[in-house]
């Protein structure tokens, strides 16, 4: 174990958050697997995180349903409800966990945006979240009224823009400014509330606000974004900011810049949380948990999904490829390779792909099979509880991170065992939460009061 | 006639603009969830075949009234899970809102509620709209092409996932049949959208669409003088919505309804109803000393339960139901419910529906089937 003398918050408690899991790596060939797009498997996962006292139901954004090749991605789970509806469904069979929405900044409009979100916020009684993510996919913009609209460059620019004019919003509507006597003379008190004027290089918004605030103030913000533009972003407005940063010295790293741009900033340390996403497989054994993973390694990448994923960079059909062989020995179709996997997160050409694989295929003598788990292997953990109870412990004592937003590998009972086993294990340990001790998400979260929160200048 | 609707909109207290202040309940405790639910399970235990909610971006300019609102998209699914039998019914923006977004929060309401959604069109061109989204105000051609371009793009997209879309075939490691998701490749004079939809087809195949017949006729006719041929089989919408503030006018309002091919036509009704606080004359003199309800172009009924069953009885032989806006939400929709909805019964005017569960009573079924709609065919099947 680690030498109490590093520990830097002996006392702190893990966090946990659960995305809903609804594309990519997520196990659907299986008799325990339930539908993945029924409201019952996202009312199912939500419940068993609340019993697990978790602080929050995460659903992801995609705006454009994946293509590949010449037709549609079809070997992955895929289809998925509107965010903010399908999360206001669950606010009505849910209690305590909060309810976190990622939503574009690209292709929703702030005025919408703000109204729906304080609208989740108040049925909620103050569980909700918007997770801002932007994308400059002008292959996605196909499905929208603007299109493809936004250089790369202005991408954190306009976020910010976009971020500020919902704070704006919400800000607008102070709190109880809505008569309690049906004598009253106005319904609200009319003055009390601003009007909304936010000018800029983006957007011309002069608005009435119609939602009154909820219990925790304003919905919590939480920013994904790793670039240099995303973690200053998240230093200047958010409230969690998620991270892909699962390795102890990497995410120790991640945090500490973190925390030195909050400084910087004039906010407190506490004032954002950080939650990388991880997945975790424990067992009762080590042995029981490395099974479980390479079962599910094994029912994630079928022959065609494995196929599917170097098609991606050779730009043709691969079919009578054997998996279990080498990389073709052929060249990528060059020009016939677009960004219309939606998932191509590097800036390589096809040709430096297809060399990279090669490169790494060869040095471990790698199949196709192998080559694509090298790649797509999940970042996380897999051990028995104890020891995952143990290591996730060190994380959060040093640090390393506030908790972490779990994957789960199935739907409905990929969480199960999460919140059947480890939890408990981290409740031994004193690293976990023995109930709800609040209401809102910001009180599970343990953020400072809006009004804190909110003291940041407004000017972009 | 034995199948006659009734619907009620549950915006605000009510549509009497001074309705607040004749409310069971303070005025800060209007958008709380708690009451919400109740008033929403209250209107499903009387029988009620639909509820409405109607969605406005922007408050009543200069008013002393509520100008407090929530989202009616997300409202609407905010009951979907704690109601079993009764259609929810949102009125939503067509003019600034994405289309695609429209039809993925409406597919979404619909799975969330087991298929009892309904999208109710609207287009509210107000300057105060137009200055929160920060463009000029448009000309009514630019909405009158919008509408039908706007729902003719939203019902495609509904489609464009087939039924059975989703096969999880182990054999062939396919999640999905590939053949049956659809580019729509929608291209209208403001807009165009690819598709498909990242939503799987709604639980109804389509919400059932509810529009004002004079929205649908300027949107029609926005359609003809173009040129445009509708790649939709049959009405744009599914119920169109009539008002006249006589029976005469209501008379001819559906029969215009009808010959633009709505299958179902409702009118718009305001009522006041006798309690046991005063005749509703009574309560609607003190609740006009208040703020005056001014009188639009709507039938407005005033009276016992017995006489505004008689007026909803006869305005069942021309109309196929009957969109109540109760004055006072927490007076009016009682009487409705203890009084109206069993005369109508007993007048053989409408059933109360059963509840499941209830007395060995049927399985829920989805709105299309309450409304005796059907099931909408594929305009992408094969």
């Amino acid at each position: 174990m680690t030498n109490h003398q590093d520990v830097r918050f002996p006392d702190a408690q893990l966090h946990f958050g659960v995305f809903y899991p609804a594309i990519g790596s997520v196990v659907w060939d299986s008799p325990r697997a339930g539908s993945q797009t029924s409201f019952e498997s996202y009312a199912a996962i939500a419940r068993t995180a609340e019993r697990g006292l978790f602080d929050a139901f995460f659903v992801g954004d995609g705006q454009r349903v994946r293509e590949h090749l010449d037709g549609f991605n079809t070997h992955d789970v895929s289809g998925r409800p509107d965010g903010l509806t399908v999360l206001s469904a669950l606010a009505a069979v849910t209690s305590r966990i909060g309810l976190v929405a990622t939503l574009n900044a690209t292709y929703n409009d702030p005025v919408d945006l703000a109204r729906r979100l304080a609208t989740l916020d108040l049925l909620s009684h103050g569980r909700a979240a918007w997770n801002v993510v932007t994308t400059d996919n002008a292959w996605t913009g196909e499905n929208f009224r603007r299109g493809g609209y936004l250089p790369h460059a202005d991408r954190y620019r306009h976020a910010e823009s976009h971020l500020l004019a919902v704070l704006r919003t919400w800000r607008a509507w102070p709190s109880q400014t809505v008569a309690t006597s049906p004598q009253a003379p106005t319904w609200a008190q009319n003055a009390a509330i601003e009007t909304v004027r936010h000018h800029d290089d983006f957007y011309d918004i002069e608005l009435r606000p119609v939602v009154p605030p909820s219990p925790q103030g304003r919905p919590v913000i939480f920013q994904a974004g790793d670039s240099e533009g995303g973690r200053a972003l998240a230093a200047r407005r958010a409230d969690v900011i998620f991270s892909r940063h699962t390795q102890f010295d990497d995410a120790l790293t991640f945090a500490e810049d973190i925390r030195a741009r909050l400084r910087a900033n004039g906010r407190s340390e506490d004032s954002l949380k950080i939650l990388p996403g991880a997945s975790v497989i424990v067992g009762d054994t080590r042995a029981e948990a490395e099974d479980k993973a390479e079962w599910i390694r094994q029912t994630t990448l079928t022959p065609r999904a494995a196929l599917a994923f170097i098609e991606k960079g050779f730009g043709r059909d691969l079919s009578e490829y054997d998996v279990n062989g080498p990389l073709p020995d052929i060249d990528p179709v060059i020009d016939e390779v677009s960004v219309t996997g939606g998932t191509v997160g590097h800036n390589l050409t096809p040709r430096e792909l297809v060399a990279q694989w090669r490169e790494v295929a060869e040095a471990h003598h790698y199949s196709i099979r192998e080559l694509v788990l090298h790649f797509t292997s999940q970042r996380g953990f897999v051990g028995s509880v104890g020891d995952i109870a143990d290591q996730l412990t060190r994380y959060v004592r040093h640090g390393a991170a506030d908790g972490f937003n779990l994957h789960p590998f199935e739907v409905p009972h990929g969480l199960d065992d999460i919140v059947d086993k480890l939890v408990p294990a981290l409740q031994d340990r004193g690293a976990y939460p023995t109930d709800y001790v609040g209401t809102t998400l910001r009180e599970h979260l343990g953020l400072p009061k809006v009004a804190a929160a909110d003291a940041i200048p407004t000017a972009a | 006639m034995s199948s006659f609707f009734v619907a009620v909109v549950l915006d605000g207290d009510g549509a009497h603009p001074a309705a607040w202040r004749a409310a069971d309940h303070r005025p800060d405790t209007l958008l709380s969830p708690e009451r919400i639910l109740s008033q929403v399970a209250e209107a499903e235990r009387y029988g009620f075949d639909l509820i409405q909610f109607t969605d406005r971006q922007v408050p009543d300019q200069g008013t002393d009234g509520i100008v407090g609102q929530l989202d009616a998209v997300s409202l609407g699914a905010y009951v979907g899970p704690t109601t079993s039998t009764i259609g929810i019914a949102v009125g939503a923006q067509v003019l600034d809102p994405e289309p695609f977004h429209l039809a993925a929060q409406f597919a979404s309401l619909d799975h969330a509620s087991l298929g009892r959604a309904a999208w109710i069109v609207r287009a509210d061109n107000d300057p105060l709209v137009a200055a929160a989204y920060g463009h000029p105000e448009r000309d009514a051609e630019w909405v009158a092409v919008e509408v039908g371009e706007v729902i003719e793009a939203v019902r495609l997209l509904w489609d464009s996932w087939e039924d059975g879309t989703v096969i999880r075939d182990s054999a062939s490691g396919r999640y999905i049949d590939g053949d049956k998701l659809h580019h729509i490749d929608f291209v209208g004079e403001h807009f165009s959208v690819r598709g498909p939809l990242i939503t799987p087809r709604p639980t109804q195949g389509q919400p059932v669409v509810l529009a004002d017949t004079s929205l649908l006729q300027q949107a029609l006719a926005a359609r003809e003088a173009s040129g445009r041929v509708s790649r939709i089989d049959g009405p744009l919408v599914d119920v169109a919505l009539v008002t006249g503030t006589n029976r005469v006018a209501v008379h001819e309002q559906a029969a215009a309804a009808r010959d633009l091919g709505a299958p179902l036509v409702f009118v718009e009704v305001e009522v006041v109803l006798d309690t046991d606080t005063g005749t509703a004359a009574e309560r609607l003199s003190r609740l006009d000393a208040d703020e005056p309800w001014g009188t639009g172009t709507r039938l407005r009924v005033v009276g016992s339960a017995s006489e505004v069953s008689d007026a909803l009885a006869g305005l069942a032989e021309v109309v196929d139901g009957v969109l109540l806006h109760p004055a006072v939400l927490d007076a009016d929709l009682p009487e409705l419910g203890r009084l109206v909805l069993p005369d109508l019964a007993r007048r053989s005017v409408r059933q109360i529906p059963a509840v499941p569960g209830q007395d060995g009573a049927a399985a829920a079924t989805t709105l299309r089937e309450r409304l005796g709609l059907p099931r909408p065919a594929n305009v992408f099947a094969a």
